[in-house]
């Protein structure tokens, strides 16, 4: 069910479609949660990150609503949520050497067939991509979890273009060396 | 994409796969919400807890019994009371008395919402809007302001009613929530306990403003020591909270935007009433085609406490959909739209690579850009005037927007200046006479102890320029508009001008040139487009007639042609990247000020 409201002035005459906090929530909030995941790496952080930029969003959310590309706007709460929380806990917590969840890719099995990648390969790069410092891999995400373009990366994490490029690219080459791949096989 | 890249993205896709569920995220989420508004309301509610009471039921209401209905509250309305148990006062129970309107009854205790209202309107179900309650605990109360009346509007959550409000009474507090401000007001200022004399509040209660500041008119006599006055805000922000002058007067101060106000009446009640319910005086009569856009802060960030306001041409609108930023919000012409036309753009600042506040006049295509909060704003695509008028307007909550009128100042030494003709804007000079070049230069505008905000602008070699504003955009789009018209007198009493090229991106060079010795540098802020213009003072400063006229180059539109009859009194050149047009009262001027022209390295 969708709450159809007003949002046009005398002069327009126009009525939106406003979606449901709820029922958004419960069509877009998977996905929000996968994003959460691959930024946070962990199940508990993603749902806070989610949780704490829908509790944001939810005050305004007949604004937010009624934004002509709802997913982005909210997508973006995400980001700079996890940024915001990676940015407030990094002087509390200690790196310490990685240590799976139960329900950690890294630790759950999977029925891989020869379209999956391996198990163990998957794991390493779950965990490089884990390593690698916040910006480049909120960067790295974006471009090969979301297909994101380098300009859509800029304008959803507030950078510049050229910024993201760098980052991506830091991030690629900090990942081959951690995975001991070589350059050269595109 | 390579195949270590394409396997990257299949890695993150499956590693997805093992996010946690969706379910009882949104419920999570209200609850996270909620919370977070009752953390920050507790803050308010703190300050005003000043002892631990507990709530006792309401026992009578003089009103029931005709002989009992004080002679206050008037046609349709009666009087009622309240009794509370205290702790930590002088005495262990109070009576309050309230005048609330005939009609209202007395609620019955309930477990739903209504259970916390005394009072209210009729009504088949649990209503929350006419209610009135009176609540010892008040650290239990989920304020959003301090004491006073505020309109639904002033909320960034959905409220039960047009108007909502709260008075203390020392140990108690009075809530009220009505859709009508005169039953809202009349029941708030009506609070007192028993033994305190209030005015007659049965005729209409106004709003009323003066100097800067809008308050409920409620009746006080200045003969019994009672009354108000507007007075230069304090450093810290104060909150409409009454403290005791005598049994009869009590005090109550807030901040209100650059001012402050503080009120001596005879109830802490109506004393914390008219001062916390006192607002920035709404300047929207005085726009002339002009409107205040409010943005209420990026829910990405930590609350709505930073709003930004912007005055913009009346049409404008917040903009959505194709080609629109979201990395910024946008305002314009919404049947422009993102694809071009003026635009007006807030930024959070820590997504940019902020360098400093601007203002570019460049006829239509002026921009500029000033800091407010965390927030940049940008505007761009207009003239001059326009972009001046709205980067100066951006300000906080509680800050006044500046006149739309504004003047050019004769700073001397070869110095100008643009500033709103209010008043608002102060400048002091230090460090040595004289000023041995024309460059300009400004540092970004920093916030005082006074509560004003000054830029700091370097004329010259050592001259130093301080401007004071009321907002920091105010400061600094003055400060830009500082520039250099160095004037010198020849033999024959004509004048040596150097006009800077007023444009800090440094496409407009400097031009020095000669004009006769009555022409002044025209006022052109009311002109739709002020091109910057020399003449005879009582030239029409928006008209090419009698002047000498810089316009770019790239903008003026045909090539210059000089003369276009051996006679005429009107002529053109280029200097630099800039056109000088001339209209001169005859032909021998014209030509002695093209030929004076000269581009200033």
């Amino acid at each position: 069910m969708e709450t159809v409201v007003d949002g046009g002035t005398e002069r327009t005459e126009q009525r939106v479609s406003v979606p449901d906090f709820d029922e958004w929530v419960a069509a877009r909030g998977p996905a929000l949660l996968r994003l959460a995941y691959t930024l946070t790496g962990g199940a508990a952080d993603a749902e806070d990150v989610v949780q704490d930029a829908l509790s944001r969003a939810l005050p305004r959310w007949s604004r937010i609503a009624g934004m002509a590309d709802v997913d982005a706007y909210v997508r973006r709460m995400v980001v700079n949520a996890h940024t915001s929380r990676w940015r407030r806990w990094r002087r509390r917590e200690t790196p310490v050497e990685q240590v799976y969840d139960a329900d950690t890719p890294a630790a759950a099995g999977d029925g891989t067939d020869g379209v999956r990648i391996e198990h163990d390969e998957r794991c390493r790069i779950w965990d490089a991509c884990r390593a690698l410092p916040e910006a480049q891999r909120t960067a790295v995400v974006l471009r090969y979890y979301e297909q994101l373009e380098y300009a859509e990366i800029a304008e959803l994490t507030g950078v510049r273009e050229g910024s993201v490029r760098s980052r991506v690219s830091r991030g690629l080459a900090a990942l081959r060396v951690e995975l001991g791949e070589e350059r050269g096989d595109e | 994409m390579s195949d270590f890249e394409d396997r990257l993205g299949r890695a993150l896709s499956e590693g997805a796969e093992h996010a946690p569920g969706a379910a009882g995220v949104a419920a999570g989420a209200r609850g996270l919400a909620s919370a977070r508004r009752r953390r920050r309301l507790s803050v308010l509610a703190a300050a005003a807890v000043v002892a631990v009471v507990v709530p006792l039921a309401v026992v009578s209401q003089l009103g029931d019994e005709p002989g009992d209905t004080a002679a206050t509250a008037g046609v349709g309305w009666r009087t009622v009371t309240v009794q509370r148990e205290v702790f930590g006062q002088d005495t262990s129970e109070v009576t309050v008395l309230l005048d609330v309107p005939d009609d209202w009854v007395e609620l019955p205790e309930s477990d739903d919402v209504c259970g916390f209202y005394d009072f209210g309107a009729p009504s088949e179900s649990c209503s929350e809007t006419d209610v009135v309650s009176v609540v010892s605990d008040a650290g239990a109360l989920d304020y959003a302001f301090g004491p006073g009346l505020r309109p639904a509007s002033d909320y960034d959550y959905p409220v039960s009613a047009a108007w909502i409000g709260h008075v203390g009474l020392g140990g108690v507090d009075v809530s009220v929530s009505s859709d009508d401000y005169q039953v809202a007001v009349r029941v708030l200022g009506s609070a007192r306990l028993e033994g305190q004399e209030i005015p007659d509040l049965s005729g209409e209660i106004y709003v009323v403003g003066s100097d800067g500041v809008s308050r409920p008119a409620l009746p006080l006599d200045a003969a019994d020591g009672y009354g108000e006055r507007i007075e230069p805000r304090r450093t810290r922000d104060e909150y409409a909270e009454a403290e005791e002058i005598d049994p009869t007067h009590w005090r109550a101060a807030a901040t209100v935007g650059d001012k402050r106000i503080v009120v001596v009446a005879p109830t802490p009640a109506l004393a914390e009433l008219i001062a916390g319910s006192a607002t920035v005086q709404d300047r929207d009569e005085d726009l002339d085609g002009w409107q205040t856009v409010t943005y209420e802060g990026d829910p990405v960030n930590e609350s709505g406490d930073s709003t930004v306001l912007i005055d913009v041409p009346a049409g404008w609108e917040q903009l959505a959909g194709r080609g629109c930023s979201v990395g910024s919000v946008r305002y314009g012409d919404p049947d422009l739209g993102c694809a071009g036309g003026p635009a007006v753009r807030v930024y959070l600042e820590a997504t940019l690579d902020y360098a400093g506040p601007a203002l570019v006049e460049d006829g239509e295509s002026s921009t500029g850009l000033v800091v407010s909060g965390r927030y940049v704003v940008s505007a761009d695509g207009a003239d001059y005037q326009t972009i001046r008028r709205i980067l100066a307007s951006v300000r906080a909550p509680g800050e006044s927007a500046p006149s739309a009128t504004w003047r050019t100042r004769d700073l001397g030494a070869g110095f100008s200046m643009e500033a709103p003709d209010d008043g608002s804007v102060e400048t002091t000079f230090t460090g040595v006479e004289g000023v041995a070049s024309k460059t300009v230069a400004s540092t970004p505008a920093r916030r005082r102890g006074s509560g004003r905000w000054a830029a700091e602008v370097t004329l010259g070699a050592a001259t130093n320029l301080t401007i004071t504003a009321p907002t920091q955009a105010l400061a600094d789009v003055v400060a830009s508009t500082v520039r250099s018209t160095t004037t010198t007198t020849t033999t024959d009493g004509w004048q040596s001008f150097t006009y800077d090229g007023s444009d800090p991106d440094a496409r407009g060079n400097a031009v020095s040139f000669q004009v006769p010795p009555d022409w002044v540098r025209l006022d052109t802020d009311q002109c739709r487009i002020g091109y910057p213009r020399f003449g005879p003072p009582d030239s029409d400063p928006c008209e090419d007639a009698s002047a000498l006229t810089f316009f770019d180059a790239e903008t003026y539109g045909v090539e210059p042609q000089g003369f276009s009859t051996p006679e005429a009194s009107a002529g053109d050149a280029l200097v630099g990247d800039l056109v000088a047009y001339v209209d001169a009262p005859d032909h021998e001027t014209a030509v002695r000020i093209l030929d004076s022209l000269r581009v200033v390295d």
